[in-house]
């Protein structure tokens, strides 16, 4: 089987986000939510020194500096919203499924937004996907 | 009944909330980064993380639990996390399609269950199994 290259930075960024995610559970039985999203944060901004490119934001379009940064906003209010939902009696296991399926947004979006389309085949793959993220976090 | 009952929850408005944001999150990365090198993509998208920090640590009055062990461990994660959304780019910018690399990208709590398992001894129900068999089918498929 040859995977094509963004397949193996996918299998990345899933046991990334897999390992943070225990990391996440271990924390939470330390500390409050709240607290676990701050420290997560500081985190966050650990590594931006690493990612720091001295003077080069003018020369990007604005256009695209806007998109990150909201688009960071809402990574952080979905991590806030998760947890309220959970401190609203909101049970884990129906709050982690329903917040996992979040790539459904991009499924319906992706073809009026980035003209981008799925064969017969790549959309069965995407419903075994989602359903996937259902089952796992039952 | 159930269905109406869960539409009157506020738990259920705070799914929504974060469903749509993630979702709007993992849109825009990909609209942002479309001309910005990974990295810089990052960096940038950290920074709107500031407002919900700040917004969490006033509401907490500033204070914060003093537990090392913890605090390593949701720091540790934060900087995985990161590692993460820099392989997402990647994924994004040698030409993955958005949807499929967003939905092959969201499998990541099969990697949690089966960690869980091993460190936290916690069981695989026979349902987180089935979802571990669809997801492999999954990504079978993608790689095709």
């Amino acid at each position: 089987m040859h995977a094509s290259p963004w397949l193996w930075f996918a299998a990345i960024a899933i046991v990334s986000w897999g390992i943070a995610g225990v990391l996440q559970k271990i924390s939470t039985n330390g500390i409050t939510a709240e607290s676990t999203t701050i420290w997560v944060i500081a985190g966050y901004f650990l590594i931006e020194p690493w990612l720091y490119r001295s003077g080069a934001f003018f020369t990007y379009p604005l256009r695209s500096v806007v998109f990150l940064v909201v688009g960071g906003a809402l990574n952080g209010l979905s991590l806030w919203a998760m947890m309220a939902a959970m401190k609203c009696g909101g049970k884990a296991s129906i709050v982690v499924p329903f917040t996992s399926l979040y790539p459904l947004v991009i499924v319906v979006t992706a073809p009026i937004l980035l003209h981008e389309s799925l064969t017969l085949l790549q959309g069965f793959g995407v419903l075994c996907g989602l359903g996937a993220v259902i089952l796992l976090s039952v | 009944m159930r269905i109406l009952n869960a539409l009157k929850a506020k738990w259920f408005w705070y799914c929504v909330l974060a469903l749509v944001g993630w979702g709007g999150w993992a849109l825009l990365l990909k609209l942002g980064s479309m001309e910005i090198p990974a990295e810089t993509a990052q960096f940038l998208s950290t920074l709107g993380l500031v407002p919900v920090g700040v917004g969490l640590l006033v509401a907490q009055g500033f204070k914060l639990e003093k537990n090392p062990a913890a605090i390593f461990c949701s720091v540790l994660s934060g900087v995985i996390t990161v590692a993460g959304i820099l392989a997402l780019l990647a994924a994004y910018r040698v030409g993955g399609n958005t949807a499929i690399v967003a939905v092959t990208t969201a499998l990541y709590p099969m990697v949690t269950i089966v960690l869980a398992v091993l460190i936290l001894r916690e069981r695989l129900t026979r349902i987180q199994l089935a979802g571990i068999g669809l997801a492999m089918i999954a990504i079978v498929i993608f790689s095709l």
